[in-house]
């Protein structure tokens, strides 16, 4: 019995520790990933049923999101419909794009070459299909 | 003279008579209803499943459309939520806390009546609309969808929160008046606890649900625009709203099944429960705790860190009396003597898979790590780890351990076995699949998908057909032996020779009974 309560309260105290360090830890990164930084391009990006539009500064439009290596990159969410979501899935970077606000995520890819984005807000039929490319350039 | 011809005959069993299951209030007999609906319920909504997976063997959507996929994951959803493992739980309490508690019955036995048969026809009503928004519905699609089935939909969740708010109260009202007097609150069961804590989870959570509900049917029918960012609406509302609601919700499912492992477990190994009082206690904590989590299922909308900074801590302190919970089973497992019967290696697969199943959720309180995983695969399997391996496994290790009272009949112990085998190996091949193809990148709700992600998913195919058989044989040994089974043990699992009853009311109701019969001998002796 009293081996049992020294065990139920070690838990608790470990798994108190381990989640001060995580949340700490997430916090910082949450702070890092969210705040205002200089960017170099920022690309309007609009959801639609059922497909991606990436607009430029000058004004050009395309279903590909292309950028240079090494550039941080301010993307500006919105939607003309339903809530969709982007994602990056090779650098774990996600957000809604929610019709009536704008929500802002930057990307600053490194490596050349060409990346999944896909959808991830469940939008209607062709939500699986409403995939892009990002394609890095070096 | 057919009154007369009727008497003459055995009594048939209530089951045997259209007239009785429509018209009966005892509490057995509702219970038993609700576990016989809900077990329909889980065969309808597997099959769905297994449609679903069956599609998803190969990367291209060649056997259903798109839309028919999204109406199966829909539906498979909902239902398993709100007409599996929610009445499962009901069913298992209606039955039990009254002969926990030694009450003759519930306290509204006709409302009691009422909470099943609104059930029911919510569920028949849920499988008419065969809708495709989502189980989550979220606005603005469910608004601009126009397909009569959403409204149908809505008001299949109408009609099922009211079952379970009227449930829900009569449990309370329950256990607050007709305990004996002898079984105060620190002697309840804990089954009997964790009802009373959900009930009250419920009669929080499901108004706020009609609430939303409500608004989103005044939107789509007469055009008011809540959730319409274009009428001056918000979307993100819907979200505030259901996951208020939602994620209460998943503790409403849980903490009835962590009731029935503590009822259990304890007299499958003989040994009392570890740490009654801090089972007890974790249980308030967690549905105290669980209405502030919500918005971790809103982590990728775009609300600012100092937004979610409290949902963040709030998820991970919802992780502490989980746990231990955890330590107390397994601190009562420790120096029992432990018998592989098929409640037993039901009840083991429980805790561990609540383990897995729990610690996997708490990678998305760290919001970092949120952002990647979110609405993947990833989800997905956590939640069926929780839903399928800890709470339907609970289901089972009770529906097994119960089974001798509820028919006087024992089950076959081999085929329990072999359920109890396809059903663990069968679910981490579907679930940590799931989570693998989640971390590769895999968005839930794809009725098509790349081909790099086919190979976790012809493997998650293969564990859920197993999954699938498991259960068929799970059916057929309990319908069988229903009827052939040998005739069960009065203490079929040695709890009272133990001094640990299965239904402490009623027995301590019996030893009343004992001890006034000699006393009123004694009396007329005398006299």
């Amino acid at each position: 019995m009293e081996r049992a309560k020294i065990v139920e309260n070690l838990t608790i105290i470990g798994a108190l520790a381990l989640f001060i360090v995580i949340g700490w830890s997430s916090w910082a990164v949450l702070n890092d990933l969210e705040s205002e930084k200089p960017a170099d391009i920022t690309i309007k990006v609009i959801g639609r049923q059922f497909a991606w539009t990436f607009v430029y500064p000058d004004g050009t439009q395309s279903g590909e999101l292309r950028v240079k290596a090494g550039q941080t990159v301010r993307l500006e969410l919105t939607s003309e419909d339903v809530i969709h979501s982007i994602y990056f899935r090779d650098f774990g970077l996600k957000k809604d794009v929610v019709p009536g606000k704008t929500n802002v995520l930057y990307i600053t890819p490194l490596v050349p070459g060409q990346y999944l984005i896909q959808c991830t807000e469940f939008c209607g039929e062709g939500h699986y299909s409403m995939l892009a490319w990002l394609v890095v350039e070096s | 003279m057919t009154t007369a011809a009727v008497e003459r005959t055995p009594p048939k069993p209530w089951y045997k008579s259209v007239y009785q299951i429509l018209s009966t209030t005892n509490h057995a007999h509702i219970g038993m209803l609700y576990i016989a609906a809900s077990y329909i319920f889980l065969v309808i909504g597997g099959l769905l499943a297994l449609l679903m997976r069956f599609e998803l063997a190969t990367p291209r959507g060649n056997l259903v459309d798109s839309n028919t996929y999204s109406s199966l994951f829909t539906i498979h959803g909902t239902l398993m939520i709100f007409f599996w493992a929610m009445p499962v739980f009901a069913g298992l309490g209606n039955y039990l806390i009254p002969k926990m508690i030694g009450a003759p019955d519930m306290y509204y036995p006709k409302l009691n009546a009422l909470s099943f048969w609104l059930f029911l026809s919510a569920g028949v009503l849920l499988l008419a609309s065969w809708t495709n928004i989502g189980w989550t519905g979220y606005a603005p699609l469910s608004v601009i969808t126009p397909d009569v089935g959403v409204d149908l939909w809505i008001l299949s969740l109408h009609v099922a929160g009211t079952s379970s708010m009227v449930g829900s109260l009569n449990f309370i009202i329950t256990t607050w008046r007709l305990r004996r007097s002898d079984i105060g609150w620190w002697r309840l069961p804990l089954f009997v606890w964790s009802w009373v804590v959900t009930a009250f989870i419920v009669i929080f959570a499901v108004p706020v649900l009609a609430f939303g509900l409500t608004l989103l049917l005044l939107d789509r029918n007469l055009g008011t625009g809540f959730y319409l960012p274009s009428a001056g609406g918000d979307t993100i509302l819907w979200q505030h709203l259901f996951w208020f609601f939602g994620h209460p919700e998943v503790y409403i499912l849980v903490l009835p099944a962590m009731g029935v492992i503590s009822e259990i477990l304890p007299r499958l190994v003989k040994k009392p429960i570890v740490g009654y009082r801090m089972i007890a206690l974790s249980t308030v904590l967690i549905a105290v705790l669980s209405f502030g989590v919500w918005a971790h299922h809103m982590f990728t909308t775009g609300l600012s860190p100092l937004t979610l900074a409290p949902f963040m801590i709030m998820t991970m302190l919802v992780a502490i009396p989980s746990g231990v919970k955890v330590v107390n089973w397994e601190a009562t497992m420790w120096g029992g003597k432990i018998k592989f019967n098929t409640p037993t290696i039901f009840t083991i697969a429980f805790i561990g898979t609540f383990i897995v199943g729990g610690i996997t959720g708490v990678f998305h309180a760290a919001i970092p790590v949120d952002w990647h995983i979110h609405d993947t695969y990833w989800v997905v399997g956590h939640m069926h780890f929780i839903l399928f391996g800890a709470i339907s496994q609970a289901a089972f290790a009770a529906t097994y351990y119960y089974f001798p009272y509820l028919t006087k009949r024992m089950y076959s112990e081999s085929l329990g076995k072999i359920h109890a085998i396809t059903a663990n190996v069968g679910q981490y091949m579907v679930f940590l699949s799931m989570m693998v193809l989640g971390l590769m990148g895999m968005p839930r709700r794809y009725h098509a998908y790349v081909e790099e992600y086919q190979g976790m998913h012809v493997i998650a195919t293969v564990g859920a057909f197993l999954i699938g058989i498991g259960t068929a044989i799970f059916l057929l040994n309990m319908l069988l032996s229903w009827k052939f089974g040998p005739k069960a043990d009065s203490d079929p699992w040695q709890s009272v020779k133990h001094n640990m009853p299965d239904f402490l009311g009623e027995y301590l109701n019996e030893l009343d009974k004992r001890s006034s019969k000699p006393q009123e001998g004694g009396h007329g002796e005398t006299r």
